[in-house]
C-alpha cells in the first residue's frame, strides 16, 4: 500500500470526524511515514509500520472521550442512524444528561459549602470578639473591673481565634479550588478531553497541540507500531 | 513559611494567649464567679446585667444604649375619633 492510498483510506474511515481533525490526522501520519522513509525504509515498509488504516482509525476513535466516540462510531455507520437515535433516544439521553449535570453541580456546590462554613465560623468568631471588646467599654462605664477584664480577654482571644480560623479557611479554600477543578475535569471527561489526556480543554486527537510529534503522539505511534508487529 | 505568615500566626497566637490570661485574671478578680462572662440585655422588662451587675440606667453607656434602642418600635398614634355631629 502506498502512502497516498493509506492516507486516503484512513481519511475515509475517519469521515465521521470533523474535517479539520481528519486533515490533522492525515498530516500527522504523512509526516510519520516520511520520517520512516528518511530513516531508510521503503514506502511500503513505512506504511506497513503504521498498521492497517482500520487499526489506526480504531485507535484514534478509542482515544476519544466516551460520548464523542459513541457519536463518531454511530455516525460512521450511518448519519441517518445517528439522527434517528438522537431524536428517538432524546427522552432517555436528555434526562440522563440533565441528571448528570444536576449531580455534578450539586457535588460542586457541596464542595464549596464546606469552605463557606469555615469562613462563616471565622466571621462569627471575629464578630463575637469585636462585640466583647465593645462590651468592655460598657464595663468601664459601670466600673465593673472583673467584667472589663473578662470581656477584654474573651474579645482578644476570639479575635485571635478568628484570625487563625480565617487562615485555615484560606488554606481550605485553596485546596477546595484544586479539588473542584479536578472535579470539573472529571465531570466533563466523558464529553471533552484535552490534548494531554488530562480531561478538559480541546477535543481529543492523537496529536500534540502544534500538530507535531508530542508525548501523546509517541504513545499512539508506539502502540500502533507494536500492534503492527 | 514566609515572614508575613510567621508574623500573622504569632499575632493570632499571641492574641489568644493574652486574651486567655486576661480573661482568667478577670475570672479570679470576680471571685471565681462564672457570671462575670455573662451579658444579659432583655428589652422585654428592661433588664440589663453586665457580669452579674444590674444596670439601671443604660443612657450614655456604649454600646448598651445603642442595643437598647434596637428594641424600640415607633408606633404611630391612632387618629382622633370623629366628633358626634348631634
Amino acid at each position: 500500500m502506498t502512502k497516498d492510498e493509506f492516507l486516503d483510506r484512513l481519511g475515509n474511515l475517519l469521515a465521521c470526524l470533523p474535517a479539520d481533525q481528519i486533515e490533522e490526522t492525515r498530516q500527522f501520519y504523512a509526516e510519520a511515514i516520511a520520517d520512516r522513509m528518511e530513516d531508510g525504509m521503503s514506502e511500503q515498509q513505512a506504511v506497513a509500520a503504521m498498521g492497517t488504516p482500520g487499526e489506526v482509525a480504531e485507535a484514534i476513535l478509542d482515544d476519544m472521550p466516551a460520548v464523542p466516540r459513541a457519536i463518531a462510531k454511530t455516525r460512521r455507520r450511518s448519519t441517518v442512524l445517528l439522527w434517528v437515535l438522537v431524536i428517538l433516544g432524546s427522552p432517555v439521553w436528555l434526562a440522563l444528561l440533565i441528571a448528570f449535570a444536576a449531580v455534578a453541580l450539586s457535588v460542586y456546590i457541596c464542595i464549596w459549602a464546606l469552605a463557606l462554613c469555615v469562613w462563616v465560623v471565622a466571621a462569627a468568631l471575629g464578630a463575637v470578639g469585636l462585640s466583647a471588646l465593645a462590651l468592655t467599654t460598657a464595663g468601664i462605664a459601670i466600673g465593673n473591673v472583673p467584667y472589663v477584664l473578662a470581656m477584654l480577654g474573651c474579645g482578644l482571644a476570639l479575635i485571635g481565634a478568628a484570625l487563625l480560623t480565617g487562615a485555615a479557611a484560606w488554606v481550605i479554600s485553596k485546596q477546595i479550588a484544586r479539588i473542584s477543578a479536578l472535579w470539573v475535569k472529571k465531570a466533563i471527561s466523558p464529553f471533552w478531553k484535552d490534548r494531554n489526556g488530562n480531561g478538559g480543554g480541546l477535543p481529543t486527537s492523537p496529536f500534540g497541540t502544534d500538530g507535531t510529534d508530542g508525548g501523546a503522539d509517541m504513545d499512539t505511534t508506539t502502540r500502533l507500531a507494536a500492534a503492527s508487529n | 513559611m514566609t515572614n508575613a505568615k510567621k508574623t500573622f500566626f504569632a499575632v493570632a497566637g499571641g492574641l489568644i494567649a493574652v486574651g486567655i490570661v486576661i480573661a482568667a485574671i478577670g475570672f479570679i478578680a470576680s471571685g471565681f464567679n462564672p457570671a462575670v462572662f455573662s451579658t444579659q440585655i432583655d428589652m422585654r422588662d428592661d433588664t440589663i446585667v453586665l457580669g452579674g451587675t444590674k444596670v439601671d440606667d443604660p443612657v450614655g453607656i456604649f454600646p448598651i444604649e445603642q442595643i437598647a434602642r434596637l428594641g424600640e418600635v415607633a408606633v404611630p398614634e391612632a387618629p382622633a375619633a370623629p366628633s358626634n355631629p348631634a
